[in-house]
């Protein structure tokens, strides 16, 4: 299970990084359409492909069982990082919108 | 009507069902996690895959629209009254998104391998309700973000038609 809390956390980072980097960089988001057809697919095909590579990469290595309250504490890291993600890529379009960048 | 009008109605029909379906498979989760028994850690199992399933669908049916219908209505939302639709709204849905299927099979796995410690473990049990509830909140934002553009595009199709 620790693998995939482990790379989950990078995806959740990875999602407004990624989003925020294709806007501020004309070159990265043309990059994403010239390779996935559009941007949003790829940022979508990325997400699933990096879960799953780094599931598998980090499950290979073994890892103790952890306890109810290790459990606990990642789980909550996965809620309060798709929270603090959902936020800034929102405050994020409304600033863009509102010329305020 | 022409097949564009209909397959986009079609896309759009099953993106919101399987949208709704998620939402309301997150909230019998909740039900079970609130009155958790033993013999009843099978539907929570259920009810978490269910609403991972479905927010996949929602995923595939509602990019599909998005990326072969969405193109012709996105410049009748800019050009309207109501760009923000687009500009705000689409934009952060269409990203926000992308957190559920990562966070509803992390919830989902956990309760597959590790259910029975939700059962003698009230922190552990709170704070995987406070998961579940969240995860909810956000399938319920993209349906109030759905309504919005749906409205920013009615808004910009009435000022056309001089209503």
């Amino acid at each position: 299970m620790n693998a995939y809390y482990r790379s989950a956390f990078i995806t959740l980072i990875f999602i407004p990084l990624i989003t925020l980097l294709a806007e501020f960089s004309e070159s990265l988001k043309n990059g994403l359409k010239t390779i996935f057809w559009h941007h949003w697919l790829g940022k979508g095909i990325l997400v699933i492909v990096l879960f799953i590579v780094l599931s598998f990469l980090w499950g290979l290595k073994p890892s103790k069982s952890l306890s109810p309250e290790e459990h606990a504490i990642q789980l909550m890291r996965a809620l309060i990082l798709s929270l603090i993600g959902s936020g800034i890529i929102f405050l994020f379009f409304v600033s863009e919108y509102f010329e305020l960048l | 009507m022409s097949f564009f009008l209909v397959a986009s109605q079609i896309l759009v029909f099953f993106h919101i069902a399987f949208g709704e379906f998620a939402a309301a498979s997150l909230l019998w989760a909740t039900k079970e996690l609130i009155y958790l028994k033993k013999d009843r850690l099978i539907w929570l199992r259920r009810t978490l895959w269910a609403a991972f399933l479905s927010v996949m669908m929602a995923w595939a049916v509602g990019g599909t629209y998005y990326l072969l219908f969405y193109p012709q209505v996105k410049p009748v939302i800019k050009e309207g009254p109501e760009a923000w639709g687009h500009s705000i709204v689409m934009e952060s849905k269409e990203h926000i998104f992308l957190f559920l299927p990562v966070l509803l099979f992390l919830l989902a796995l956990f309760v597959q391998r590790h259910g029975e410690l939700l059962l003698d473990n009230p922190l552990l049990k709170r704070r995987f309700l406070y998961a579940t509830l969240g995860s909810t909140v956000l399938i319920f934002s993209m349906a109030i973000m759905g309504y919005l553009i749906t409205w920013s595009a009615r808004s910009a199709l009435w000022l056309n038609s001089g209503l």
